[in-house]
């Protein structure tokens, strides 16, 4: 069953009184639980594809259906819903609230769900022990490692139990074991039956995934199905 | 629900106040001044009136005061009054004669002198001739032995009624009854102790002593410079006090001689009059002073609003964050607007604490009283809050209106 489609998706920038092109017509369906690397060289329109998905940003135009409904009808409510219900967003470099500790920044979807806190306190323990820093919990980000703070990211974006996670370059700030601590526990995550779309650079990262999507300039290169490797641990 | 996400915001803005509490402390001088100045002016204009309402109960209802300078209001007036004739028994005679509506018409003249006893004297005390009558104009009571007759003042007896203060500063453990003092060279018996009436602002009302008026005039009245006349009247129908004005009015301008032309070269004195002036007073000072704080609060509304723009700036990444996890726009206008509310209402706290303080010195140092009621508190607390809110409003919407994918890519 497929949970993300977009057909025709374009993004243009104003920049001054020039127009970037940052995709030029993307179609890509996406099924429940797959596991799906995006590739592309700096600037073809990687994150920008991301952020559309994420319903962080809206298309020039073109058609996004997520699980059957057209996110153009949706107002800054409905999208702000999206998002903290069926959506965890991870990025490169982290975005943790730095005043906040690690459970607080897990807590925070939770806040915005409008969970009361005796249920929150559960849930939030619950995946910050699944990403294996229980005792960590009160740390601020600048108290953790770089790992650290992206398995707090992780956390984060798995708290409310979302239908996809975005992950846009999740190990880019990262050195290779820690990427392959990552990498391991965003298969976990997958093996869970979640949906997972990231964005890599690296062939190294993306020979875990199960099918990947090249872009160039703004357009689809290939879209190929392979069979994943195993993470070395 | 709605509730709920209201104190889930609350939390949030406390976590981030605290987070910036140096600063927080600073921006809030405004609204500290405001809110204390505010608190502080209501509470000494409270106390004022409070105590001039209980003052002019000592003047008793249906009492009113002929005088020849009543109410001064200025320079001018006072230089006007000052060529006014003085009253004299000519006038107290045409008022206990002729007027209706009274039920009693006193007289009474005062002089500073010294008084003695044995070793002990009051360098200065206020020495009252009066009519025999004076206790019907006049709410003080007699505590202790007697006043003195309408009899002994014709026959213009050496007798005394001392006040209060005299009696503790001569007669410590004595009963001053009976004894004699020294009243600027002349003696007295004294035949009574008044009540004690207390002080105001600042002066006791108990250094005084009062003698027939007809002794009065024998020894302390003086060849020139005499002074003038006080006359009291007690009416006899407290609720017809205008037209017994009318009346003694009438009565002395016949007396005086004025043309009809002139106005009245006299004042009457009424607790009405008293308190007339004094809510004049204090409406001016209220205006006055409630402009100051106004002006504080504005511009502590405005510090307010400069400092959460400059945390709206300084926080856009954290407002992209908020966003991409699921935050809307109502969330974020929530959480500023509150943050702001917050900060203004430490401030408002903060104000009514320096205010109180600020007026309970005032009624330290000062002969001015003053009462913090506890509503000015409420009130205090109330402005604070809704100048954080107002001044909150813009960088709040601000805040809330950011794109997410911009704020996110904000660098600083
Ligand atoms: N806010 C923006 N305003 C103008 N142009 C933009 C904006 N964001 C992205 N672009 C342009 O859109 C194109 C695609 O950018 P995008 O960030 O999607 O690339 P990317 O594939 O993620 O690259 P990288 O691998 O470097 O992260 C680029 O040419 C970029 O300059
Ligand atoms: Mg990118």
């Amino acid at each position: 069953m497929s949970i993300i489609r977009i057909q025709g998706i374009t993004k243009i920038y104003q920049l001054g009184d020039e127009e970037v092109h940052a995709l030029r017509g993307i179609d890509l369906e996406i099924n429940q639980n797959e596991y799906l690397a995006i590739m592309g060289p700096s600037g073809s329109g990687k994150s920008t594809l991301m952020h559309i998905l994420g319903c962080l940003d809206v298309p020039t135009s073109g058609l996004y259906d997520f699980e059957g409904r057209n996110i153009a009808e949706m107002d800054g409510n409905e999208l702000a819903e999206i998002r903290n219900q069926k959506i965890g967003f991870v990025f490169q470099n982290f975005n943790l609230l730095s005043q906040s500790s690690a459970y607080e920044n897990v807590e925070l979807p939770l806040v915005y769900a409008g969970m009361s806190s005796g249920k929150r306190s559960n849930r939030v323990m619950e995946v910050i022990n699944q990403v294996g820093l229980t005792d960590r919990a009160d740390h601020k980000p600048n108290q953790l490692s770089g790992g650290q703070r992206q398995r707090v990211a992780i956390a984060r974006a798995m708290v409310n139990k979302p239908s996809i996670i975005l992950a846009d370059e999740p190990t880019g700030n990262l050195d290779s074991k820690t990427s392959y601590e990552i990498m391991k526990l965003i298969k976990d995550i997958h093996d869970l039956g979640n949906t997972i779309i990231m964005v890599t650079h690296e062939e190294d990262i993306a020979r875990f995934c199960h099918r990947i999507v090249r872009l160039r300039d703004g357009v689809i290169l290939s879209d190929t199905k392979q069979v994943p490797e195993n993470v070395p641990v | 629900m709605f509730l709920f996400r209201l104190f889930n915001s609350v939390n949030l803005s406390i976590r981030s106040l605290f987070s910036n509490l140096m600063r927080s402390g600073l921006t809030l001088l405004g609204i500290i001044i405001g809110v204390s100045t505010v608190i502080a002016v209501i509470s000494i204009v409270n106390g004022m009136n409070d105590y001039v309402a209980e003052k002019i109960a000592v003047m008793g209802p249906g009492v009113f005061f002929v005088e020849k300078f009543g109410i001064v209001r200025g320079r001018e007036d006072w230089l006007k009054r000052m060529r006014w004739k003085n009253l004299s028994i000519n006038e107290y005679e045409a008022l206990s004669k002729q007027m209706m509506e009274a039920e009693a018409v006193a007289a009474m003249l005062s002089r500073s002198r010294r008084i003695t006893y044995k070793d002990l004297y009051i360098s200065s005390t206020s020495v009252r001739g009066a009519t025999a009558n004076y206790l019907s104009v006049s709410e003080i009571a007699v505590e202790d032995g007697r006043f003195f007759t309408e009899f002994e003042e014709q026959r213009r007896a050496h007798i005394v009624v001392i006040g209060s203060d005299i009696k503790k500063a001569l007669f410590e453990d004595v009963d001053p009854i009976d004894k004699i003092i020294d009243i600027g060279g002349v003696k007295y018996k004294i035949i009574g102790v008044f009540e004690t009436a207390g002080s105001v602002l600042g002066n006791s009302q108990d250094n005084f002593v009062v003698i027939p008026l007809k002794t009065y005039l024998v020894y302390y009245s003086g060849l020139y410079r005499r002074s003038s006349w006080t006359i009291g009247i007690k009416i006899k129908d407290p609720d017809r006090m205008f037209e017994a004005q009318e009346e003694a009015r009438s009565i002395l301008r016949r007396v005086r001689k004025i043309p009809s032309n002139k106005e009245d070269d006299f004042s009457f004195i009424s607790p009405e009059a008293v308190m007339n002036f004094f809510e004049e007073f204090s409406g001016i000072a209220f205006i006055v002073l409630i402009g100051i704080s106004s002006i504080s609060l504005v511009v502590g509304g405005i510090v307010i609003m400069n400092i959460m723009l400059v945390s709206v700036t300084e926080r856009t990444k954290e407002i992209g964050i908020r966003k991409a996890i699921g935050a809307k726009r109502g969330d974020i206008l929530m959480q500023f607007l509150i943050e702001s509310v917050l900060l203004s209402l430490f401030g408002g706290l903060a104000g009514v604490i320096a205010g109180y303080l600020l007026s309970q010195a005032v009624a330290h140092f000062s002969p001015l009283p003053s009462a913090v009621k506890p509503w000015t508190v409420f009130l205090g607390v109330a402005v604070a809050s809704s100048v954080g809110l107002f001044f909150g409003i813009y960088p709040a919407w601000k805040a809330s209106k950011l794109d997410p994918i911009i704020a996110l890519s904000y660098e600083h």
